[in-house]
């Protein structure tokens, strides 16, 4: 035996209807809610859209600002910019500001030897180095001058450069070349920064 | 705590009888003249409710009977029930026309019908259309006897089911595939008899190994004498014999 769902009333019509309305009512909501969702999926899309065109408009005024700007630019400089003025001259000086000559001058001061005389003293900051001009007498002379002038630095800081004749003006860069007579000599000297 | 309304209030009509049952109701019932009496004091009860109160009413067994369809070789289901709903009347002794109920067509094997005059339910519909009520059920009382016995006993375990009402006996013979057979007497209106009538039938059914019990609704307060007062309809008048 099984239980039975018996139900002889009548199916009231006001039921029916309510369940008709709650039906459309339903449906009015759903088509509601679908329509909302689109729309709000339409406003995005279109809202993408015109964001991306906006983007390409802005990159197409920006593109067309530069070539507006490029066009009133004063042109550029044919040539790299001038030093100012003195610029060699400062930095000579710097450098021989920061050069110790007082080390050169003792001792060219120091140093005297007979037949060999002193002329003139050029002492170049930028090259760290000094050139004297001497008068001898002799080769020897000229020797013991350049001696005693390396006599406590070892290596030698002094050395030949140029040696000059009256007889012959070109310059010759080899100690005891010169022979007897008077002539004139240029020693360079490299003296390291202190 | 329920709200009023909430939980129906119980009416059950029958040739002989008239009994309402309700939350915060005294239980009420009284006796009645043929059916012609039992709507109208069932129209007074309804109207005695309190408006938008649902309602179910319960049909007696003399006023909604039951048929059992056979299945027919040949016939569509659909046949079958348009030949039930013509020979409604015939087969069960009530005025035509007949509202006809009909199980469901998945069921296998025999197929069962209930008939109730058409001038009832149109009658107790527009009682409570009229009271302003919330009619959510009309059944007859028999089928809520079944489903209590089946619900408070284990599956399969009773082999026939008597429903003495006021007016009637209703005999359900299980069978493999449901119902092997239905009875319906009418009027049977002393228990005793409804009893000596249900072992008759359960002898001549030859049910199977098993209790065949009745339930009876009588007349007077019955609850505190083991009656199932809440689990069944008119619980407070229901009396239950053997099984």
């Amino acid at each position: 035996m099984r239980a039975l769902r018996i139900e002889l009333r009548t199916p009231p019509a006001a039921a029916v209807q309510r369940g008709w309305a709650a039906g459309l009512m339903a449906l009015a909501i759903a088509l509601a809610i679908v329509l909302v969702l689109g729309l709000a999926v339409w406003q995005g899309v279109r809202s993408l859209q015109l964001n991306r065109q906006l983007q390409q408009a802005a990159g197409k005024a920006q593109a067309a600002r530069l070539q507006l700007d490029a066009r009133h630019l004063p042109p550029p400089p044919s040539s790299p910019a001038s030093a100012p003025p003195f610029t060699a001259d400062a930095l000579q000086l710097a450098q021989r500001a920061a050069f110790n000559a007082a080390h050169v001058l003792d001792a060219v001061e120091a140093v005297r030897v007979p037949g060999v005389q002193l002329l003139a003293l050029d002492i170049t900051a930028a090259d760290r180095g000094a050139r004297a001009e001497l008068a001898f007498r002799d080769a020897a002379a000229l020797d013991a001058y350049l001696d005693a002038l390396n006599a406590s630095d070892l290596p030698p800081r002094w050395r030949w450069s140029r040696l000059s004749t009256p007889a012959s003006s070109t310059a010759t860069p080899v100690a005891g070349a010169a022979g007897g007579g008077q002539a004139t000599i240029e020693a360079r000297a490299w003296v390291p920064e202190p | 705590m329920w709200w009023a309304g909430s939980n129906p209030v119980d009416l059950y009509v029958g040739t002989r009888r008239v009994a309402r049952v309700g939350p915060c109701l005294p239980a009420y019932a009284t006796l009645v003249m043929g059916p012609e009496h039992a709507l109208l004091t069932a129209a007074e009860q309804l109207q005695a409710l309190a408006p938008r109160q649902r309602v179910r009413q319960w049909l007696s067994g003399g006023l909604c009977r039951p048929i059992l369809l056979q299945p027919t070789a040949g016939a569509a289901p659909a046949e079958m029930e348009q030949i039930a709903q013509a020979t409604a009347a015939q087969r069960t002794g009530l005025a035509a026309p007949c509202r006809v109920w009909i199980e469901g067509r998945r069921q296998r094997g025999p197929r069962l019908a209930v008939a109730v005059a058409e001038p009832v339910v149109a009658a107790l519909e527009t009682a409570a259309r009229a009271a302003r009520l919330s009619l959510i059920s009309l059944q007859p009382w028999w089928a809520d006897a079944l489903r209590y016995a089946l619900e408070s006993r284990p599956a399969n375990s009773l082999a026939g089911l008597g429903v003495h009402d006021c007016d009637s006996l209703t005999v359900f013979i299980a069978g493999p595939s449901g119902f092997a057979a239905v009875s319906h007497f009418s009027p049977v209106l002393d228990r005793n008899n409804a009893l000596a009538v249900l072992a008759r039938t359960v002898v001549a059914g030859a049910p199977g190994p098993g209790p065949v019990p009745c339930i009876c609704l009588g007349s007077e307060l019955l609850a505190g004498a083991g009656a199932p007062t809440a689990a069944l309809a008119l619980g407070p008048f229901v009396e239950v014999h053997g099984g």
